[in-house]
C-alpha cells in the first residue's frame, strides 16, 4: 500500500526540560527533529529508555508544548491552535498508553471510561446513542458487552488494553499514538493485542505512530521506522531496508543486542555496545553516538551529521556503513 | 541442585491454590537452565520456594529441594540463612528496589561478604572492588562509593549481580534478570552471566518469559503453565521438535525479527484462574487440539524422546504432536 498523503509533519522540533535544582541547565529531551507522518501507514519510533521517543509521542500530539519548531497535521500548525481549534484537532489524535493498570481510572466502569471522550465533545444527543456507540466499541475490541458496569481492576492486563483501545477508538480519530502498547502484556496476550491494532488499521484506515523499545515487535507492526538515540533521530526510513541493512552505527548494534528465539544462532562472536548512554544535560559534541562509536573519526566530534539520504531511508551518520 | 515433587500452596478465604504443583526439575553443575512461562504460571513461585521466602499464607506442602546431597527443606531456618546468599544466591527483576537506597552500594555487598565469610573488613572490601571489576562495572573504586540513585539501571543490575557472585554460590537463581534493561545493557548482561558459569562453573537458574532470552542462555529448559510443568527438553530439542501445544503456541505468538511473519499467531483465551482449574489439563479451554480426556483426565508428564518429558495426552497418543 501507497502511503503519500503526509499527515503529521514536524520541523525543527526542540524539547528542553530544566533540570531540577540545577539552575540554568536543560535536559535535551528532543533536539532539531524534523518527521513526517503519512496516511494510514504505521511509523515506529525505537531507541532505549531516555532517547525523547516518549517526549517526542507528546510533542507531536500537542501534549507538550515544544521549545522550538511546529507540528502540523493535516496542514494545521497545532502549536498555533487554541480553544475550540484545538479541541476539534484533539478529536482526530488518540493516545494508547504502556500501562493499562495506571491509565484507567480505577473509580469508573467500562461504559464510563470509554464513553468520557464521547461525552467531553458532544458527540451524541441521547444517552442512549452514547450506549450504543460504547457497546459497538466494546464489540469491536473483544470485550463482551455483559462487561459494561464492571471496573478496571475486574479484567486482566490484556483486557485492559483493549478497553484504552476502545476508547482512543471512540472519536474515529486518525492518529493514534501506541506508546509500548504491548510491553506489559504476557507473549501470549501480546499477539492478540497486535493482531487486533492491524485489523482496526486495516478497517479504518489509521494512522499509528507505535513507540516501542521492543525491536521485534516494531518489525513485525510498522512501515517505516525512526531510530532515536539521545533525542535525534538517526536513522529513518522503510523497516524492511533498515532492519535487513542497518546504515546507522547504532541501529546496527541496537538490532545486533537482541536476543534471538533461535538456539542455532548463538553468535558468541557479535560485538556489543559498550559503555554508558550519556547525560542528556551534556551530550556530546557533533555526533552524539560518537563516544560510543567504534568508528568515530575526529570530523564526528565536529560536525553534527545531517540526516542525508541514502539507499532508500534517511541517515546521520558522517560514515556510514557499508559507505565509506 | 535437584528438585523433587516440589509443591507450594497459598491456603486463602477462597479456597486453596499450588502456584508450583509437583514439579521436579534439575540442575547440574556448571548448567543453565531456564524456566519460561507467563506471569502467574509458578516460575517466581518456584524460586522462591527454593530459597524458601514464600510468604504466608503460602506454604511448601511436599517434595524435596536437594542441594549436594541435603534436603533444605529439612534445614533449619538459622542454617537457610547460611545458605541464601552464600550457596544460593538471588538476582531480582527489579535492580532499584532489590538494593538499599540509604548505603553505598560497595559497602551493601561488602556486607554479603561479611556476613557470609570470616575476613576482615579491608578483604571484604578488595573483594567487591575485584567483583565490581569482573562484572565490568567501571572505575570500581570510585563506584564503591556511589548510593544506588548514582547509577544507571545497568550498572545497578551489575552490582545486584555481583552482590551475588561475591559469595562464589554454587547455584545463581536469575528472575528476569534483564526484564527492565535496554536490549544492549541486556546483551551485556547476558554475556556477563555466561562468562561467570564459563569461568566459576556456577549454576544458573534463568526465569524469564523472553524465548530470546531462553533460546540464547538455556543449556535446558522447562515450560510452565499453572503451576505445572507442562514440557521439558534439551533448548535444540524444544527448539526443534516443539511437542506441547502451549509451548508451540507461545514460540507462535512472539513477533520475530529473523523470521518476519503476516500475521501472529495468538493463543486464544486467558490464562485460567489458579482457584478454578479444569479438571483434566490446564491448557485445555484454550487447547486447539484439546479431546474429550483433556478435559476429564490430568495428563502425567511423560518422556516423548530422551531428556525430551510432555505433559499432554494428544502428544502421547503416536506422537502426532512431535515434530510438529
Amino acid at each position: 500500500m501507497a502511503h503519500d498523503t503526509v499527515l503529521v509533519e514536524a520541523r525543527g522540533l526542540n524539547k528542553d526540560f530544566p533540570v531540577a535544582g540545577h539552575k540554568g541547565q536543560v535536559l535535551h529531551a528532543v533536539s532539531d527533529v524534523d518527521l513526517i507522518i503519512y496516511e494510514g501507514e504505521t511509523l515506529a519510533l525505537v531507541g532505549e529508555s531516555g532517547c525523547g521517543k516518549s517526549t517526542l509521542g507528546r510533542l507531536l500530539l500537542g501534549l507538550l508544548p515544544a521549545t522550538s519548531g511546529t507540528v502540523f497535521f493535516d496542514g494545521k500548525d497545532i502549536s498555533a491552535a487554541k480553544g475550540e481549534d484545538l479541541r476539534a484537532l484533539r478529536r482526530h489524535m488518540q493516545v494508547i498508553f504502556q500501562d493499562p493498570y495506571a491509565s484507567l481510572n480505577p473509580r469508573m466502569n467500562v461504559e464510563r471510561i470509554i464513553s468520557e471522550p464521547l461525552v467531553t465533545h458532544h458527540v451524541y444527543k441521547t444517552g442512549l446513542e452514547t450506549r450504543q456507540r460504547v457497546l459497538e466499541l466494546m464489540g469491536e475490541v473483544g470485550i463482551p458487552a455483559e462487561f459494561l458496569r464492571r471496573y478496571p481492576h475486574q479484567f486482566s492486563g490484556g483486557q485492559r488494553q483493549r478497553i484504552g483501545i476502545a476508547r482512543a477508538l471512540a472519536l474515529r480519530p486518525r492518529l493514534i499514538v501506541c506508546d509500548e502498547p504491548v510491553s506489559a502484556l504476557d507473549v501470549s496476550i501480546q499477539s492478540q493485542v497486535l493482531n487486533l491494532l492491524e485489523d482496526l488499521q486495516a478497517q479504518y484506515g489509521l494512522t499509528y505512530l507505535f513507540i516501542s523499545h521492543d525491536l521485534s515487535v516494531v518489525r513485525h507492526i510498522s512501515d517505516r521506522v525512526a531510530v532515536m538515540f539521545l533525542g535525534m533521530i538517526c536513522e529513518i526510513g522503510d523497516t524492511e531496508a533498515i532492519y535487513s541493512r542497518p546504515m546507522h552505527p547504532y541501529t546496527r548494534f541496537l538490532l545486533d543486542s537482541v536476543p534471538l528465539p533461535d538456539p542455532t544462532r548463538r553468535d558468541e562472536e557479535k560485538q556489543l555496545l559498550t559503555g554508558e548512554i550519556p547525560s542528556p544535560v551534556n551530550p556530546p559534541s557533533g555526533c552524539r553516538f560518537r563516544t560510543r562509536c567504534p568508528y568515530a573519526t575526529e570530523q564526528c566530534a565536529k560536525e553534527v551529521p545531517e540526516l542525508r539520504e541514502a539507499e532508500g531511508r534517511l541517515v546521520a551518520c558522517h560514515r556510514p556503513l557499508g559507505q565509506s | 541442585m535437584k528438585i523433587e515433587r516440589l509443591t507450594t500452596q497459598f491456603h486463602t478465604a477462597k479456597g486453596v491454590t499450588s502456584p508450583v504443583n509437583d514439579v521436579s526439575l534439575e540442575i547440574p553443575r556448571g548448567a543453565i537452565v531456564g524456566l519460561v512461562g507467563e506471569s502467574g504460571c509458578g516460575k517466581s513461585m518456584t524460586a522462591m520456594s527454593v530459597l524458601q521466602l514464600v510468604r504466608k499464607p503460602g506454604k511448601i506442602t511436599a517434595g524435596r529441594i536437594l542441594l549436594g546431597g541435603r534436603d533444605l527443606l529439612q534445614a533449619s531456618p538459622r542454617e537457610m540463612r547460611q545458605i541464601r546468599g552464600n550457596e544460593i544466591s538471588m538476582i531480582f527483576q527489579e535492580p532499584m528496589t532489590a538494593l538499599n537506597p540509604v548505603y553505598p552500594v560497595g559497602r551493601q555487598v561488602r556486607e554479603a561478604i561479611l556476613l557470609h565469610q570470616k575476613v576482615s573488613r579491608r578483604e571484604a572490601e578488595d573483594r567487591v572492588v575485584e567483583i565490581f571489576r569482573e562484572c565490568g562495572i567501571p572505575e570500581p573504586e570510585k563506584r564503591y562509593h556511589d548510593y544506588p540513585h548514582q547509577l544507571s539501571g545497568g550498572l545497578r543490575q551489575r552490582v545486584i549481580i555481583a552482590m551475588a557472585m561475591v559469595c562464589r554460590p554454587d547455584l545463581l537463581i536469575a528472575d528476569e534478570p534483564t526484564t527492565a534493561l535496554d536490549v544492549t545493557i541486556e546483551a551485556q548482561i547476558l554475556r556477563l552471566m555466561k562468562r561467570l558459569r564459563e569461568e566459576q562453573g556456577t549454576s544458573i537458574l534463568i526465569i524469564t518469559h523472553n524465548m530470546g532470552v531462553m533460546a540464547q542462555m538455556c543449556d535446558y529448559v522447562y515450560v510452565m503453565y499453572a503451576g505445572k510443568v507442562m514440557e521439558q527438553a534439551e533448548t535444540f530439542e524444544l527448539f526443534e521438535r516443539t511437542a506441547h501445544p502451549y509451548t508451540q503456541g507461545l514460540l507462535r505468538s512472539i513477533p520475530r525479527m529473523d523470521r518476519p511473519a503476516e500475521r501472529l499467531y495468538s493463543i486464544r483465551g486467558v490464562v485460567p484462574n489458579l482457584l478454578h482449574l479444569p479438571e483434566g489439563c490446564s491448557f485445555c479451554a484454550r487447547c486447539e487440539r484439546a479431546a474429550e480426556a483433556c478435559r476429564t483426565v490430568p495428563p502425567e508428564l511423560i518422556e516423548v524422546a530422551p531428556g525430551h518429558k510432555v505433559r499432554c495426552h494428544r502428544c502421547q497418543e503416536g506422537g502426532d504432536g512431535h515434530g510438529a
